[in-house]
C-alpha cells in the first residue's frame, strides 16, 4: 500500500535557473527500506525535504505530492549537536511527547521504553552536551522514533560520525526495520553498511532518478556506475573493476570466494620505499597533558618527530587523544610538561608569529569563516589561484555556510596554505564529506605536499591514510607508536586496516589500497575455464 | 522519610521560602543566631566540607556589621568617638545582627543553589508555564554550547595567522572576529534546531510538561509542617527594637516558642540528612 506518492515533480531554489529536482516520479510502500543514493550535489537532501511539508524549502514547485493522512514523519538530518533542543538527555525524549501533548504517566513509559531500546538509559540523565556524537546522533533517532512516526527519513545520518559510531548507528537502524517493521527512507554515502539491509535503491543524478528498483538488481548497476565507486563496500567495487559475469559479492565472506575463483594468490612482496626525507621540520619531546588538575592524562610520554616534507597520520580509536595531540603541537594547548620545536626553535620563542610557519584547521571548518563570500575569504589572505589545485571560480560569490562540506575543507585549506606556511595540521579533513570530495581532498593534499608542505593529519578513515601517507602512526595511551610506511602499518596490523587489506589479506599480503589490488589482481587472474 | 534532597521541588521551595525569609523580615537577634547556625550547618554537611568561599562570608559580615555604627548614630550608650563621631553600643549591636542575618541568608542561597539542581527549576516553571521551562531548558543547553563554540571558533582564527594575538589590539580584533563569526554559525544551527522543533510537533497543539517529581505524602507532611512551624514562628515572635536603647532581656524569654519553632524548622534540612547517612551505615552494616 502507497503512503506516500510523487508525480512529476519539479522544483527549483529561487535565483537558481537549474531545476534542483527535475521530474521525480517516486513512491513509498508501507514498512519498505529505501536507499537513495547518489554523487553530492545530485539534489538528495532537496527530494527529501520537499516530501516533508513542515520543512518543505522555499522555491519554485510543480507536480503532485500525495502524502497520506495523518502520516506522522520523523526527520533526521546530519548535524547530531543541532537537532538537539532541551540540556538533559530524558527531557529530549520527552520533548515530541510533551508537545503532543501527552499526559506525565505516558510520557514516562514511552521514554523507558525508547531509552532502553536505543542503549541510552545509562545516560538518561545527563546533559546531551556530554555525549559523544554517535550518541547524540542515536539520540536524535531515539526522540524522532518517540513519536512513533510512520516514515522515518534520514538525511545523511552518519556523515558526521567516527566509523564505530557508524556502524552502531546503522546496526539500531537494522534493528528498528526488522523488529518494528519501520518505513524508512534513508539518504547516504556511506552505502556500505546499507546494502545489504535496503529492500530498495534509489540512484539519483542531475535532480532525476535513474534507477529504482530492488537491491539485487541494483548491485551490478552500482558497481559500474562511477560517481559511486568509493563508496562501494571492497568487494562489490573490486566486482566493479573486472568485466566478470557472476553475482555481485556484497559480503566480506562473498567477496573471499569471488576471489578465490577468479584469482590466484601470490605472496609477492613489494618493495617498500625508503624514507626519504630527513630535516626535522617538527619535535614533540616526552610531553604530558591534561585537562584539569584532577583529570586523567590525555597525553602521556608523548613523543613524534615530523619530516619536512612528509605527510603523517595521526590514527586512533575515540577519544584517544589524537585531537587534543594535535591542539598541542599548534600551541593552542599548553602542555604541563615537555617541550615542542618547530624547525628547532621553541614554540614558546615564537609567540603569535608561529602561526606564519605553521597552521591549524579544525574539524569544523566553518569555525575560519568570517566574511560574507568566498571571494572575501580569499582575498583575505591574498590568496594566488595559481597555486592552489582547486578551482573556486564556480563559488566565489557564494556565502562560505552555502558551499558543500567539501568546498569548504578545500577553502579552509586554501586559506591555511597561503602565505609562508610550511606545517600544516589537519583535524578530519574527511570526516563529513563524500567520496568523491574525499578524493578531491587527497589530491589537493599531494600536490601541496609536493611543492613542499608539511602535513600532519589526524584522522579515522583509513582508506584516506593508505592513500596518501608517507608514514601512519597509531595512539595508544596517551602517545604514538613508531611511525611506518602505510603498506608496512596496514598489512602488518591484524585488526585494524583497511577494507581492501582484510579483504585480500590472504591472497596479496601487500594490497592496501584499491590501486595496489587492483593492479595485484590483473597480474593473477585465472585463466579462463 | 528521605532525605531533603530527594523531596519535591515544590516542597523544598515552600521550605524556603519560610527558612530565608522569616529571618531577613523579623531582624531578630536569635532567630539570626538560629538562622546562621544551622545554615552553615546544612551547608557543610552538602558540601563536606567547609570551602573558601567562608572566607568571603566572614569578610563580608565583618565589614558590614562595621558600617552601620559608623553611618548610624542613633541609641543612647556612646562607646567612643571617632573625629567626633559617637559610636553607639546600640549601632553597632544593630549592625552586628543585621548582618549575621545577611549573611545567614547567603549561606541559605549556597544550599539552595545546591539543592535546586537545574532540573528542579525547571520543574517549578514547569508547573506554571511549559514554554517558560522549555525556555530554560534551551537556554541552558545553549549557553555552554556557545561558549565551547566561541572557544573553537577564537583558537581556530588564532591559527590563521592574521591576528597579531601578541599585541592587545591584535587580540581584540582576534576576539571580535571570533563573536561575530559566532552569531553567524549560531544563526545557522537556530535554523536547524528550528526544523528540528517543527518536525517533533512543536507548536502542533497546548504543550504538556513532562517530569519525573512527584507530590508524595512526605511532601504533604512535610509542607504542612513547615507551614505551621513558620506561621507559629511568626504569630508568637514579639518585635525586638535596638534603638534608642537595647531590648531587655525578659523580651527574649517571651519569644521562646517563636525561636523553638524556627529552630525545628532551620535544623529539619540536617537532621534528614544526618539521619539518611546514618541509615546508610545501618543497612550496610546489615548487608
Amino acid at each position: 500500500m502507497e503512503i506516500l506518492t510523487v508525480k512529476n515533480l519539479k522544483f527549483s531554489y529561487p535565483l537558481s535557473s537549474k531545476a534542483t529536482i527535475d521530474g521525480i516520479d517516486f513512491s513509498v510502500k508501507k514498512g519498505e527500506f529505501i536507499l537513495l543514493c547518489g554523487a553530492v550535489g545530485v539534489g538528495k537532501s532537496t527530494l527529501l525535504r520537499t516530501l516533508i511539508p513542515e520543512i518543505r524549502p522555499v522555491g519554485e514547485i510543480s507536480g503532485d505530492i500525495h502524502i497520506n493522512d495523518g502520516l506522522r514523519i520523523g526527520y533526521i538530518c546530519q548535524n547530531p549537536e543541532e537537532q538537539i533542543v532541551t540540556d538533559k538527555v530524558y527531557h529530549e525524549i520527552a520533548f515530541a511527547l510533551e508537545n503532543l501533548g501527552y499526559d506525565n504517566a505516558f510520557i514516562k513509559r514511552r521514554t523507558a521504553e525508547v531509552s532502553s531500546y536505543f542503549g541510552l538509559d545509562s545516560v538518561l540523565f545527563e546533559d546531551c552536551s556530554s555525549l559523544s556524537g554517535g550518541q547524540k546522533q542515536l539520540l536524535n533517532l531515539a526522540s524522532a522514533m518517540a513519536q512513533s512516526p510512520d516514515v522515518l527519513i534520514l538525511d545523511e545520518p552518519t556523515s558526521r560520525l567516527d566509523p564505530v559510531s557508524c556502524e552502531k548507528f546503522f546496526s539500531v537502524l537494522t534493528k528498528l526495520k526488522n523488529d518494528l517493521d519501520c518505513t524508512v527512507i534513508i539518504a547516504e554515502h556511506n552505502v556500505s553498511e546499507l546494502l545489504a539491509v535496503c529492500d530498495r535503491i534509489c540512484i539519483m543524478d542531475g535532480g532525476k532518478i535513474i534507477f529504482d528498483g530492488e537491491q539485487n538488481d541494483a548491485l551490478p548497476i552500482l558497481a559500474k556506475y562511477k560517481p559511486l565507486q568509493n563508496a562501494l563496500p571492497a568487494p562489490l567495487r573490486l566486482y566493479g573493476a573486472f568485466d566478470i559475469d557472476t553475482t555481485p559479492p556484497l559480503t566480506m565472506k562473498e567477496g573471499r570466494k569471488f576471489l578465490n575463483e577468479y584469482f590466484i594468490p601470490s605472496d609477492e612482496d613489494e618493495e617498500i620505499p625508503e624514507f626519504k626525507y630527513t630535516s626535522k621540520a617538527l619535535e614533540a619531546e616526552n610531553i604530558y597533558f591534561r585537562y584539569s588538575k584532577s583529570g586523567k592524562d590525555v597525553l602521556f610520554d608523548f613523543s613524534l618527530d615530523v619530516y619536512e616534507g612528509e605527510i603523517l597520520f595521526l590514527l586512533g580509536a575515540n577519544a584517544s587523544g589524537k585531537s587534543t595531540a594535535l591542539s598541542v603541537l599548534s600551541g593552542i594547548l599548553k602542555p604541563y610538561c615537555g617541550k615542542i620545536k618547530v624547525f628547532g626553535k621553541k614554540i614558546k620563542e615564537y609567540g603569535a608569529s608561529l602561526y606564519k610557519t605553521l597552521t591549524y584547521l579544525p574539524q569544523e571548518p566553518r569555525c575560519l569563516f568570517t566574511h560574507d563570500t568566498v571571494k572575501k575569504e580569499l582575498d583575505e589572505v591574498n590568496f594566488q589561484k595559481d597555486s592552489f589545485p582547486y578551482d573556486f571560480t564556480p563559488i566565489l560569490d557564494s556565502h562560505p555556510y552555502d558551499i558543500s562540506g567539501g568546498q569548504a575543507q578545500l577553502l579552509a585549506l586554501a586559506k591555511a596554505v597561503s602565505g609562508t606556511r610550511r606545517i600544516v595540521l589537519l583535524d578530519e579533513p574527511t570526516s563529513s564529506l563524500d567520496h568523491y570530495m574525499i578524493s578531491q581532498v587527497t589530491e589537493v593534499i599531494k600536490s601541496l605536499n609536493a611543492d613542499g608542505i608539511t602535513f600532519i593529519i589526524v584522522s579515522h578513515d583509513l582508506d584516506f591514510a593508505a592513500e596518501c601517507a608517507d608514514r601512519c602512526t597509531l595512539m595508544f595511551a596517551g602517545s604514538p607508536c613508531a611511525p611506518e610506511h602505510p603498506r608496512k602499518f596496514f598489512s602488518g596490523s591484524s585488526f585494524y586496516s583497511t577494507k581492501i587489506n582484510t579483504l585480500l589479506r590472504n591472497h596479496y599480503k601487500s594490497a592496501v589500497t584499491f590501486d595496489d589490488a587492483v593492479k595485484l589482481m590483473e597480474e593473477n587472474r585465472r585463466a579462463k575455464i | 522519610m528521605r532525605g531533603f534532597d530527594s523531596l519535591n521541588p515544590i516542597t523544598a521551595l515552600i521550605y524556603y521560602l519560610f527558612a530565608i525569609c522569616i529571618p531577613m523580615f523579623t531582624l531578630d537577634p536569635i532567630i539570626a543566631l538560629i538562622s546562621i547556625s544551622t545554615s552553615v550547618l546544612f551547608d557543610i554537611l552538602l558540601q563536606k566540607r567547609m570551602g573558601g568561599k567562608y572566607i568571603f562570608v566572614f569578610l563580608l559580615f565583618l565589614i558590614s556589621s562595621l558600617i552601620n555604627p559608623i553611618f548610624n548614630q542613633n541609641g543612647v550608650t556612646v562607646l567612643l568617638f571617632i573625629n567626633d563621631t559617637p559610636i553607639t553600643l546600640e549601632a553597632l549591636v544593630y549592625g552586628i545582627f543585621s548582618s549575621l542575618t545577611l549573611v545567614s541568608v547567603i549561606v541559605w542561597f549556597f544550599t539552595f543553589s545546591s539543592v535546586m539542581t537545574s532540573e528542579k527549576l525547571i520543574y517549578i516553571f514547569g508547573r506554571i508555564s511549559p514554554k517558560t521551562a522549555l525556555v530554560i531548558s534551551m537556554a541552558l543547553r545553549f549557553v555552554p554550547l556557545f561558549l565551547k563554540n566561541y572557544k573553537k571558533t577564537e583558537n581556530a582564527l588564532k591559527c590563521t595567522g592574521l591576528y597579531d594575538t601578541d599585541s592587545l589590539f591584535g587580540t581584540l580584533r582576534l576576539k571580535i572576529r571570533a563573536f561575530s563569526a559566532l552569531l553567524t554559525q549560531s544563526t545557522e544551527y537556530g535554523i536547524i534546531t528550528a526544523d528540528s522543533m517543527e518536525m517533533r510537533g512543536y507548536g502542533k497543539g497546548k504543550r504538556t510538561f513532562f517530569s519525573l517529581y512527584k507530590f508524595g505524602i512526605t511532601d504533604t507532611v512535610f509542607s504542612l509542617g513547615v507551614i505551621f512551624f513558620g506561621i507559629l514562628c511568626l504569630c508568637t515572635l514579639n518585635g525586638v527594637q535596638f534603638y534608642p536603647t537595647l531590648f531587655e532581656k525578659e523580651l527574649i524569654y517571651s519569644n521562646v516558642i517563636s525561636y523553638i519553632s524556627y529552630f525545628i524548622l532551620a535544623v529539619t534540612p540536617s537532621i534528614l540528612t544526618v539521619s539518611e547517612g546514618i541509615r546508610w551505615k545501618y543497612l550496610l552494616s546489615k548487608i
